[in-house]
């Protein structure tokens, strides 16, 4: 449902705007027990069958976007409870990062193909003939599939003349690249925390809202409110995210408005990550050392490369991610800062708080969290005076890497200037049911001497979990602003080969 | 010459926080309605809508009627997607007969 506005976009983002006004007030917040009535106002049920359960309902996101965890259901709790003790300037939630509201979940059925009442009944039936397991008969006359015998091959669906034959699957689920969405007793969905990468793909797929994931958005500000030096490194995928009047310069003068002392580019990061990754791949694929190389800067495609195709996993570039070096850049200059991660992304907010390895990073937030924090605090883009700072910022390379295939095409154009006899073939995914496909061909030996781009949200970071504007308009406006760069290609900004292997190893 | 319509959507925060950007799409997506519609009144669509983005139309802040969108002047707060779509047909259609 990425690009359209429904409810369920409205209420999860009113949510993160009134724990940020919550946040900026002082002392005592169990004032939290009054939102649900706020958000859902009066004594008729809007979307579900009782007003109660939508408060409740409301009562556990609003927890969550405080970064507390669910209540259990069989236990009396209010739901300020823990609120007082979350109200510090740090990094404060505990895993699972992602979480399924119970009750709110429709209990959908799992993946099954249904026989609709566009079934006419033909003399044909091809349903019957193309299934494997002979699970489709004629019944009554008409088409009947026999659910304990079905396979969910899908062939009767594709064989009937009249799409009378439909799948239907969990929306989460469908959502869902490595098959982590299971069921409870009752039928609703249960997350399987040993196979999810924290992508946050199911939380935006949730017809019902029924999943969300924590924020810190509450911690941050009491970071900024405390005087902390917080300082913002902004993913390449935020031009474009916060309506058209929020130009890059706009959004840099915002974020100053609100308490950060500097905003750097995560591309800068991308830029250094970019020629390490052209080095590796020149330094071990040509010569025979690795079959290929995969890009690492997307979290949620590593951790899934590895959980299930360990064989591989050395060909994986182990480089840290653009975040992690440029929050080490941050912190060599400003020791004492605080460093924000804003993103797109639901797994970098996993990957910050990763124990083996020093991230750097103090607090991750989403695009849609920080639009939260600019209406709690009646920031209008075009009221402000631009902000120039971007400029002599990161180049066109480092810009793309929010745009699906933009990270292997950085990567090429950096191994081109650095070895112009080598021909490099690439191939990216995007989604991580496709990532696997591409990794089982790569397993195969079918990619043999390429440089492998894996993304896991469709469309790459600017169609990730935490965005606000849809996926052309936010690739369009990306675009240009990487062409304002005054260099195209990694390797022509000299101060990129000063700060090689620097900040990107463990 | 037909008289174009004018769509002003508003693009101040509370606004894009309900979606008033998904609303701009959605008219801009009339634009490729043309040959699906059963007669010949919106062919020329295209030159029909003309979109304006505006900060806090009616000068004032107003997150309690987010998204606020006006066409031809005529405001619809709280707006969503299929009623101002509707809207802009429906004069499209009356533009053509008159």
């Amino acid at each position: 449902m990425r690009g359209i506005t429904t409810p369920v976009t409205k209420i999860r983002r009113q949510i993160f705007t009134e724990i940020a006004r919550l946040a900026y007030q002082d002392g005592d917040y169990s004032s939290i027990e009054e939102l649900p009535y706020k958000i859902i106002p009066g004594e008729a049920a809007q979307y579900r069958d009782s007003v109660f359960i939508e408060r409740a309902i409301v009562g556990e996101r609003l927890r969550l976007a405080v970064g507390l965890p669910l209540r259990p259901v069989d236990q009396h709790a209010p739901v300020s409870q823990g609120i007082n003790d979350s109200a510090i300037a740090d990094m404060f939630y505990e895993p699972p990062l992602i979480n399924v509201i119970s009750f709110a979940c429709n209990a959908c059925k799992e993946t099954s193909y249904i026989v609709t009442d566009l079934c006419r009944s033909c003399l044909a039936h091809p349903c019957t003939a193309v299934c494997p397991v002979k699970a489709v008969s004629i019944e009554n006359g008409r088409s009947y599939i026999d659910n304990e015998k079905c396979v969910k091959c899908g062939r009767c669906a594709q064989a009937c003349p009249y799409t009378a034959i439909v799948k239907t699957e969990r929306p989460c689920a469908a959502a869902c690249g490595v098959n982590a969405i299971e069921s409870d007793e009752f039928g609703r969905a249960k997350i399987n925390y040993d196979k999810c990468v924290s992508c946050g793909q199911c939380l935006v797929s949730c017809p019902f809202s029924a999943i969300a994931d924590k924020s810190q958005i509450f911690q941050l500000i009491q970071a900024i409110k405390r005087g902390d030096e917080v300082i913002a490194e902004v993913a390449p995928a935020f031009v474009g995210q916060f309506g058209p009047l929020a130009s890059p310069e706009k959004v840099r003068a915002a974020l100053r408005k609100i308490g950060f002392e500097h905003i750097y580019e995560v591309a800068r990061g991308a830029d250094i990550g970019a020629v390490e990754e052209a080095e590796e791949y020149i330094k071990n694929v040509p010569t025979g050392k690795l079959p290929f190389l995969a890009t690492s800067c997307c979290p949620s495609w590593i951790m899934m490369a590895k959980q299930q195709f360990p064989e591989i996993a050395n060909c994986i570039s182990d480089s840290m991610t653009p975040m992690v070096a440029t929050a080490r850049i941050i912190k060599e200059s400003h020791p004492n800062a605080r460093v924000v991660f804003i993103g797109p992304c639901a797994s970098k907010k996993l990957e910050a708080m990763r124990a083996d390895i020093r991230s750097d990073v103090d607090f991750v937030i989403t695009f849609e969290e920080l639009m939260g924090i600019f209406q709690a605090n009646g920031i209008e883009f075009s009221d402000l005076q631009d902000d120039t700072g971007f400029n002599h910022g990161a180049t066109a390379s480092g810009r793309g890497y929010g745009i699906a295939g933009g990270v292997a095409k950085a990567v090429t154009d950096c191994i081109h200037e650095m070895a112009p006899e080598l021909n490099v073939p690439t191939d990216h995914a995007e989604g991580l049911v496709e990532c696997k496909k591409m990794l089982t061909l790569a397993k195969l030996g079918k990619r043999n001497g390429y440089l492998l781009e894996g993304m896991a949200c469709p469309g790459g970071c600017v169609g990730g979990a935490g965005t606000l504007t849809s996926i052309p308009k936010a690739v369009k406006a990306g675009q240009d602003f990487a062409s304002q760069s005054s260099f195209k290609v990694s390797t022509q900004d000299e101060s990129v080969f000063q700060k090689l292997g620097k900040y990107t190893k463990k | 010459m037909m008289k174009k319509i004018q769509v002003e959507v508003c693009v101040c925060t509370a606004c894009v926080m309900n979606g008033s950007v998904d609303i701009m799409e959605s008219v801009e997506s009339l634009r490729d309605l043309r040959d699906q519609m059963e007669d010949n009144s919106t062919r020329r669509s295209n030159e029909l809508i003309e979109i304006v983005t505006d900060k806090c139309l009616g000068g004032e802040p107003h997150s309690q009627k987010a998204p606020m969108v006006a066409i031809d002047g005529k405001v619809f707060p709280k707006a969503d997607a299929e009623s101002v779509m509707a809207h802009i047909i429906e004069c499209i259609k009356e533009n053509t007969e008159a």
